[in-house]
């Protein structure tokens, strides 16, 4: 099972807080990851690429290897503050 | 003292100004970001911020600390506010502890702009009129190329930053 969690403008899009994929095989990396969520989800595929990867408090980069069992965080450009 | 950098409650200043503490630290700089009534000529209701909190947490302590480095601080805090706020609440504080007054002001301007620039908090803005819309902010993506990016709707980047 390979889980999303949603944030920003990104839970409208998708109409939901989160993105659960059973792939046929795991993904080898976070990019291949992400090609499989834009299969899924169309509506998230224009902004994939300026969403940040994030496993708990580390941010991932597009080459890492997807963790196992543990959900991923889709995070959109941020506007705190 | 809290010890939370995000917090779901209004944010308790006054807790934050450590002022039974660093004697060596003759000027203290305080910023309050509050909830403004406008932006880009439409009239504000409200705002709610949201966060992914595992790594926001994580990265303003880091901001912290280097500002505590770079500036000469003998401390530093800033905590920002989630959930929905009405005009005038308080969004982010910044509380920066330095010998002299310089430093203090310099250190408060670099936290609050590297929180903004990097930390994963969304802004989004309900109107008046009944609509709402999230603010356009920063990619934090580390392996992105932000000079060649255009948004969803292929405008460029720069046209909505904030």
């Amino acid at each position: 099972m390979l889980r999303f969690e949603l944030f920003g403008e990104l839970v409208a899009l998708a109409k939901s807080e989160s993105v659960s994929l059973e792939p046929i095989s795991s993904p080898a990396s976070i990019q291949d990851a992400l090609a499989l969520l834009a299969q899924a989800q169309p509506a998230l595929g224009p902004w994939l690429d300026r969403c940040a990867v994030a496993c708990g408090d580390k941010l991932l980069l597009r080459g890492d290897a997807v963790p196992s069992d543990k959900p991923l965080a889709l995070l959109p450009p941020v506007t705190g503050g | 003292m809290t010890s939370e950098r995000l917090v779901d409650a209004p944010i308790a200043i006054d807790r934050l100004l450590a002022l039974d503490a660093h004697p060596d630290c003759g000027g203290l700089a305080l910023f309050a970001g509050t909830v403004r009534d406008q932006h880009e000529g439409r009239s504000v209701l409200r705002l709610r911020y949201t966060a992914y909190r595992p790594l926001a947490e994580r990265l303003i302590r880091e901001i912290e600390q280097a500002a505590r480095a770079r500036f000469g601080l003998g401390y530093c805090r800033a905590v920002h506010r989630l959930g929905m706020l009405d005009i005038g609440e308080v969004a982010i504080v910044c509380v920066a502890r330095a010998p002299h007054r310089a430093e203090a002001f310099a250190a408060c301007r670099y936290v609050v702009d590297e929180v903004k620039h990097r930390v994963p908090v969304w802004k989004e803005e309900f109107y008046t009129d009944g609509s709402s819309a999230f603010v356009r902010g920063c990619c934090i993506r580390p392996d992105h190329d932000s000079h060649a990016e255009t948004l969803p709707d292929g405008a460029p980047r720069e046209r909505r930053e904030q």
